[in-house]
């Protein structure tokens, strides 16, 4: 009976053993896996980040392209009068003027998508608003119209503004 | 009612009085906007698509041709938003129907006597 109640506690001490080995097993495995887990989790997370500032940074130079474009043809535009001599090239410059805002505006309402800060959006926007009044208000595709320094100044102004805001998105 | 400026008027709506061309900003205020405002009912709106062809508008067609309903006193800047609506199925006329609503509400109402520019330019 001795011997028999000896061999049950043996054998349960072994068992005990065995669960105690395997369950420090499996805890140490479940916390491979969690760490793993939480290793992939924060790498894709900062590639989802890194990819949406990468996203930004690329939009804010395309858009710095388009801001340029825009000020070079408006600035030559209103700086010189509509003469019938350079009406060809007159009708062009009001053309690409009309385009670069409207791709300004797309490529604002695309750089929204990234999730870049508010404020440089609300900025951009102001922008638009403001460029496109002054661009093309006034005068624009006018016979008569004369050349006009404050407008010209006026444009270049607001793009140098937006560039300046668009350059610390591309870079930081 | 309804009004399609490409259809109805232009497909390159430009400049802001008749000698600016053939679809100035004027021309489409006196020939197709007003008269088209008269003959709303009176809760009636006006609804005008602003793409579907046209490529892109100038602020100063948008001054006289929206604007001008207001600066010539035809309708208050309240009433002239009350009684437009826009439609267009590329997201980036929001942006023309932004500077519209814009330009409308600054319009002083009645602040300029009409005289067509077809007499005097």
């Amino acid at each position: 009976m001795m011997s028999e109640n000896h061999e049950v506690v043996t054998a349960l001490n072994e068992i005990r053993d065995v669960l105690a080995n395997q369950s420090s097993l499996e805890g140490a495995l479940l916390v491979a896996i969690l760490g793993a887990f939480a290793g992939a989790c924060s790498a894709y997370f900062f590639s989802v980040l890194a990819s949406r500032k990468q996203r930004s940074a690329d939009g804010a130079r395309l858009l710095i392209g388009l801001v340029e474009g825009l000020e070079e043809t408006a600035v030559a535009y209103w700086l010189s009068d509509n003469e019938p001599a350079t009406n060809t090239t007159v009708r062009l410059q009001e053309f690409q003027i009309k385009s670069h805002l409207k791709l300004t505006v797309k490529y604002v309402r695309l750089l929204k998508l990234t999730k870049v800060d508010k404020d440089v959006i609300s900025h951009l926007d102001l922008f638009c608003s403001r460029v496109f009044r002054v661009a093309t208000g006034g005068d624009f595709e006018s016979g008569d119209r004369k050349a006009s320094v404050r407008i010209a100044g006026q444009v270049s102004k607001l793009c140098i503004e937006a560039k300046a805001v668009l350059i610390e998105v591309a870079l930081f | 009612m309804e009004l399609n400026i490409g259809a109805d008027f232009s497909l390159d709506p430009a400049g802001r009085y008749y000698a600016d061309g053939p679809a100035s900003g004027e021309q489409f205020r006196e020939l197709v906007l007003k008269p088209l405002l008269e003959k709303l009912g009176k809760s009636e709106k006006l609804l005008i698509t602003l793409d579907d062809g046209v490529e892109s508008y100038g602020s100063s067609f948008i001054s006289e041709g929206f604007g001008g309903i207001v600066k010539y006193g035809y309708m208050s800047s309240e009433e002239l938003l009350s009684r437009l609506e826009f439609i267009y199925s590329d997201e980036d006329y929001e942006f023309f129907e932004g500077r519209i609503r814009e330009i409308v509400s600054e319009a002083k109402f009645g602040s300029k006597e009409y005289l067509s520019s077809k007499a005097d330019r």
